[in-house]
């Protein structure tokens, strides 16, 4: 059981894993230049290198917040990666 | 326990050796990590009847094998660990400036609302905002140094849930959101997200066959005997197994074992027996020396 437990648990992980690296269904062409400024003023998705890049240029730890009911049964578990707005001024 | 799913999650999601800060309401969700992350203090005894307690086992098991996959502090880079001590940092900026800004509750105050405050039960909808079983006049705007812990590279940050509105306007009015709008508004997005995933699945009327279980974990070692699993530490499973060993070698001796040996044949157990007689601790094997009874108590031979 322990080594199912494991073979799970690399699978989550290869399900769930933010990837650094660029891959090409992800990167359309019309994206290469953009800076990641452009995160916050276009509404598109956000890739995951996007999400790893930013953190690193913020040089903070990434923020994720967590939250979840129970109802009728049903239980349900969120995530969110946050980010303080940085670009005007400098936050606490 | 939800929210510690949530935690399962994001250790999946984020790369292992990045400095993480959740935000979350659940204060149970927070203990449970901070205790199996500081699991070497306690037996396993306590792991099972009191840090696991509630907990659905399979869940407590997971975050405990993925947090005892935590890089060691020696072993982070020196980058990371800067990373690290600047959420130490953004943490006791947050709490400076709510003494700052704040009355300062005395500390038994808190440390009851923390205890009142985990909505991981409860629906999150605004219209149940009123809900019965909350303490009044409740202070949900504050922030102090008992509301984080630093462990390792991950922080874990205690907000007080439903300080805004669902458009993030700022529910009591005159309030200051604690420990300040940003980390509050994040709690409201993932509060927000729970509450559209359940509409979502309610209006989807997935069938059942779709259902997703949540899978069993091992935890990362046990106990067993004969096969099963036991949740009441060592000393019960080594008194089981001396009980086992000396039934086995009283039933070799030639006469004496005959007892022991024609047990299972025995129709009677303890419950039809009075208490206090000598052969009710037979049959229970708790008399000392059951050979000896039987030649030296009245009570048999009568």
């Amino acid at each position: 059981m322990q080594q199912n437990s494991e073979l799970l648990s690399a699978h989550f992980k290869r399900l769930l894993h933010l990837q650094n690296e660029i891959l090409d269904d992800d990167a359309p062409n019309d994206r290469e230049d953009d800076s990641l400024d452009s995160i916050y003023d276009e509404d598109r998705l956000v890739l995951d290198h996007e999400i790893l890049q930013h953190v690193a240029q913020l040089e903070i730890p990434i923020f994720l917040s967590i939250d979840a009911s129970l109802d009728k049964g049903e239980a349900v578990s969120s995530i969110s990666i946050v980010v303080p707005d940085t670009r005007e001024k400098t936050q606490d | 326990m939800a929210e510690t799913f949530g935690f399962i999650i994001g250790e999946y999601s984020i790369p292992t050796d990045m400095p993480i800060i959740y935000i979350t309401d659940s204060n149970n969700a927070r203990t449970l990590q901070r205790n199996i992350k500081q699991g070497e203090q306690y037996t396993h005894r306590y792991m099972i009847r009191h840090i696991k307690q509630g907990i659905d086992h399979a869940i407590a098991n997971h975050l405990e094998y993925l947090t005892s996959l935590w890089p060691q502090e020696e072993n982070l880079d020196p980058y990371i660990l800067e990373l690290y001590k600047k959420g130490e940092d953004i943490c006791r900026i947050w709490v400076s400036k709510q003494m700052s800004s704040n009355t300062i509750l005395p500390q038994a105050n808190y440390e009851a609302e923390l205890e009142h405050d985990d909505n991981s039960t409860q629906h999150t909808d605004d219209s149940l905002g009123t809900a019965i079983d909350k303490p009044p006049a409740k202070n949900r705007y504050h922030f102090n140094t008992s509301m984080y812990d630093c462990l390792g590279h991950v922080t874990i940050v205690k907000v007080f849930s439903h300080q805004l509105n669902t458009d993030f306007s700022i529910r009591n009015a005159g309030n200051e959101p604690a420990p300040n709008l940003f980390a509050v508004s994040a709690n409201q997005i993932a509060d927000k997200a729970a509450t559209h995933a359940h509409h979502f699945y309610t209006q989807a009327q997935t069938p059942f066959e779709e259902i997703v279980f949540y899978p069993p974990f091992s935890p990362t070692w046990c106990f067993s005997f004969q096969g099963k699993l036991i949740n009441k530490g060592a000393t019960k499973l080594l008194q089981a197994k001396i009980d086992k060993e000396l039934l086995l070698r009283i039933q070799h001796r030639p006469k004496q074992g005959l007892f022991a040996r024609l047990s299972t044949f025995n129709s009677l157990n303890s419950n039809q027996i009075g208490d206090d007689t000598i052969y009710r601790k037979l049959i229970k094997m708790h008399a000392l020396c059951w050979m000896r009874s039987v030649y030296l108590d009245s009570q048999l031979a009568q």
